[in-house]
């Protein structure tokens, strides 16, 4: 840590940390006061590095000021050329959270990464592959809510063995309240939650006024429901495909339109008990 | 109809137990083959006729050796970019639905499943698979309220403070103001769940 003044020239403790997860090394610049806002580990499954590598890209997260006087919180660095601002210290850490999962997921090469919901249910991990917006976290909240076990709605993470690790994302508690709140018991950091093999996949798409009926996918078609939302497969596609297919080697897979998401988790829960 | 030529270049396949994933590096697809589709694909050398490759899945296969299957096929892998050369107007679409064929066959459930069928996806970018909050959005908006139930949960206390008053207030003008359909988010569904009035 250096002292220093950060980007809009206010003084302050400017830092750089160096971080590395599924094999991707990247730096965080930022002032020492905004780290509490920050979620720790940084990446879940990654880890600070003792040594400051001057070479590897870097993240920026400082306040800043408008034309008009008004404090903003500027976050730049990543896959992304622009910077972005938000007016939240909140809402600026999360984006930069997003930013740098989003570039970890790109470009690590150790483990795919697919946009997914997961649970954990009966030792096994049901997977909700989905876009943002399409409601996995509220699905994923529901099955959370009947028994299973929180693993991510943001990313399913495949290892070469195709089992899935889990990607929790954490909350981000102010401060002043954080010394009150330790954890919720659905997302509790730190806790050990051991890989899985997949159980089931079900693509599902929201629909108002859908009826639930779930029809069985093939493995090939599970496969695309994956490929889909996978972040990397463009830029290694053989290697996505491998630990893919050997992920799915004894999974279910169904697809269905899908309504509530407190029905639509009772109903996947009653499916996958039905099936055995 | 010239005989079929499979496009081979730019991509990769890969074997599952009864299907064929193919990845075209050049157009960013992926593609499940089912069994008759693979056959297909594979054997579409240009040197083969419709005729021959009809022969070869009745033999592999059992399927009924009718050149209408191979017509059926080469639609679909041409519609998906996977032939050489491919012209729509050769095939007639009243000769090949594949439903109608079924029907013709008598085929019915798993034994349908043996007609050609290609199922394609597009491959996204990173950010098409990302999960973007750079804007107000649903998802930001529904981090913003789940955290705050979520804190609620733990200290009821503090769901009446004036912090968490202002958090939720915030997150549902968000949603009132979000760009976002509600029957594409599903929010209200986790406003319920979350124990809160519908917007």
């Amino acid at each position: 840590m250096t002292g220093g003044v950060d980007a809009d020239g206010e003084p302050g403790e400017k830092i750089r940390l160096v971080y590395s997860a599924y094999g991707v090394v990247f730096a965080l610049e930022t002032m020492a006061d905004l780290l509490p806002y920050l979620p720790s580990p940084l990446v879940p499954g990654g880890e600070e590095l003792p040594e400051s590598d001057a070479s590897v890209p870097a993240f920026r997260f400082f306040r800043a000021h408008t034309e008009t006087g008004e404090l903003i919180f500027s976050v730049a660095g990543g896959d992304a050329a622009d910077t972005e601002t938000a007016p939240d210290v909140i809402a600026a850490a999360q984006l930069l959270e997003s930013r740098i999962h989003r570039y970890v997921a790109a470009e690590s090469e150790q483990v795919v990464f697919v946009h997914a919901g997961v649970v954990a249910w009966r030792g096994k991990a049901l997977i909700v592959p989905g876009s943002s917006h399409s409601g996995k976290s509220t699905l994923i909240a529901a099955l959370t809510a009947l028994g299973a076990t929180y693993y991510s709605d943001e990313y399913a993470v495949f290892d070469f063995d195709g089992r899935v690790h889990a990607f929790p994302r954490q909350l981000r508690l102010r401060p002043d309240i954080s010394h009150r709140i330790a954890s919720h018991p659905s997302r509790t950091p730190g806790i050990a939650l051991v890989s899985l093999p997949v159980g089931w996949v079900f693509g599902l798409r929201y629909s108002p006024d859908a009826a639930w009926k779930p029809k069985r996918l093939t493995a090939g078609q599970m496969l695309l429901t994956l490929l889909g939302n996978t972040v990397a497969v463009r830029r290694q596609s053989e290697l996505t495909v491998s630990f893919l297919k050997r992920a799915l080697g004894s999974a279910t897979g169904l697809q269905s339109e899908r309504g509530e998401a407190a029905l639509a988790a009772e109903q996947i829960v009653r499916m996958i008990e039905e099936l055995g | 109809m010239k005989n079929p030529v499979a496009r081979r270049n730019g991509i990769f396949s890969e074997n599952l137990e009864k299907e064929k994933i193919l990845y075209d590096k050049v157009n960013h697809r992926a593609h499940s083959l089912n069994e008759s589709a693979a056959l297909v694909w594979q054997n579409a050398d240009g040197n083969k006729s419709v005729g021959e490759l009809s022969e070869l899945l009745n033999r592999e296969l059992g399927i009924p050796a009718d050149e209408k299957v191979v017509v059926l096929a080469v639609k679909q892998l041409g519609e998906a970019g996977l032939l050489e050369e491919f012209s729509p107007a050769e095939v007639n679409p009243e000769l090949v639905s594949r439903r109608q064929l079924a029907r013709n066959f008598g085929l019915a459930g798993a034994s349908a499943g043996l007609l050609p069928f290609v199922v394609s996806v597009l491959a996204p970018t990173p950010a098409m698979a990302g999960s973007a909050v750079s804007k107000i959005t649903p998802g930001k908006a529904l981090h913003d309220l789940t955290t705050v139930t979520v804190e609620a949960d733990l200290d009821p206390a503090f769901y009446h403070s004036r912090t968490a008053q202002v958090d939720l207030g915030q997150a549902t003008q968000a949603f009132a103001k979000g760009q976002y359909p509600t029957e594409e988010t599903d929010l209200n569904g986790v406003i319920n769940a979350l124990g809160l009035p519908p917007l």
